[in-house]
């Protein structure tokens, strides 16, 4: 965790969802609808498989000692 | 809403809280420690707790009263800022995946047992540590008071009336709570996680001896008929939260095929788990 690799941007990943859920006017929306959700309402369920996917990317290179 | 108790499902619900109460004591000596007066026993679980018990702790935490009915009940309320909570917890889980390790870590070496004691050790500064564990307990609050709006409603649901049942409830857990400290949620967990996945639907029918004549079935049938198009039983029945099923499901033919599709959906389910009539 104390080196400065490059492999440390890769969390940067994680802030993705923080513009992408923070920031409303992203999908304050009523369509495109899926399934009869309204786009507003799917759009941040699809969020929580994009972040569980996001956070084990980063996960991944993370040096486990325990 | 009626206010008739419904005597089945406030058994249903006694019978577990009795087990849950029964288990929040038993608590204090899962993993018996020497003593439970330690800080970091009461609080921590002894510091013992791995992943799977963790697991079952935060799932138990998170998916309450809060998730299952207040945070629905606040979406019916006010629309879609009820559904805040959920943006919330996807963008929690990163933050603590981020941070958690860190001061989990640091908690380790030096034996803190709260955040505000990571506080104080790290920037030896009395009033911080205070301003931290008091934003601590003000910050849990909005979520205490949507679990208390989760429980009032079970309780109305129940048919019970009045402050009584739930004040009651409440201090049940405190006690419990107070006895066997974190063991006592941690072991509840199990149940609760359990739980979740349990909802019960049912289905009915009215049935004849097998040669009974062709029109003593249609006279019976259009009596049914009629009666379930009353809207008096209509009411009745959707006060129950019960469905009645469309015309065209009314008939003898409708229910013979719901009922092989039914055979056909649970026998295997009911082979595979061994189950037989007592």
């Amino acid at each position: 965790m104390d080196d400065r690799s490059p492999l440390r941007l890769i969390w940067l990943l994680l802030l993705v969802l923080y513009v992408g859920l923070l920031w409303v006017p992203f999908y304050n929306a009523r369509t495109p609808e899926l399934w009869s959700f309204p786009f507003f309402y799917w759009y941040q369920l699809i969020w929580v498989p994009i972040t569980a996917a996001l956070t084990w990317l980063v996960y991944r290179s993370v040096h486990h000692d325990e | 809403m009626t206010s008739d108790v419904d005597k089945v499902a406030l058994a249903i619900f006694v019978a577990f809280f009795v087990l849950v109460t029964v288990m929040g004591f038993i608590a204090a000596r899962w993993r018996r420690p020497k003593t439970l007066a330690r800080l970091d026993e009461w609080g921590l679980g002894g510091r013992q707790f791995g992943t799977w018990i963790t697991w079952f702790l935060l799932g138990g935490d998170f998916y309450t009263a809060y998730t299952v009915i207040a945070v629905p009940a606040l979406v019916y309320a006010v629309g879609a800022y009820g559904f805040f909570a959920l943006p919330y917890t996807i963008i929690v889980y990163p933050f603590v995946f981020a941070v958690m390790p860190v001061l989990w870590r640091v908690a380790k070496a030096n034996g803190y047992v709260t955040a505000a004691d990571v506080v104080h050790g790290r920037y030896g500064s009395r009033a911080l540590e205070l301003a931290v564990a008091i934003t601590g307990v003000i910050a849990t609050m909005p979520y205490i008071a949507l679990q208390l709006v989760g429980m009032a409603a079970v309780f109305k649901a129940l048919g019970l009336a009045g402050e009584l049942p739930l004040v009651t409830a409440f201090v049940v857990l405190a006690v419990y709570t107070y006895s066997s400290g974190l063991r006592a949620p941690a072991l509840i967990a199990f149940v609760k996680d359990t739980m979740i996945y349990i909802a019960a639907s049912f289905w009915h029918g009215l049935w004849v001896p097998k040669g009974t004549p062709k029109n003593a079935i249609a006279r019976l049938n259009s009596a049914v008929r009629s009666a379930l198009a009353d809207p008096v039983v209509r009411q009745r029945f959707a006060d129950q939260g019960q469905q009645i099923p469309s015309l065209e499901q009314q008939s003898p033919e409708a229910l013979g095929a719901h009922q092989q599709a039914e055979i056909k959906k649970w026998w295997p389910i009911i082979k595979a788990a061994g189950i037989k009539a007592m």
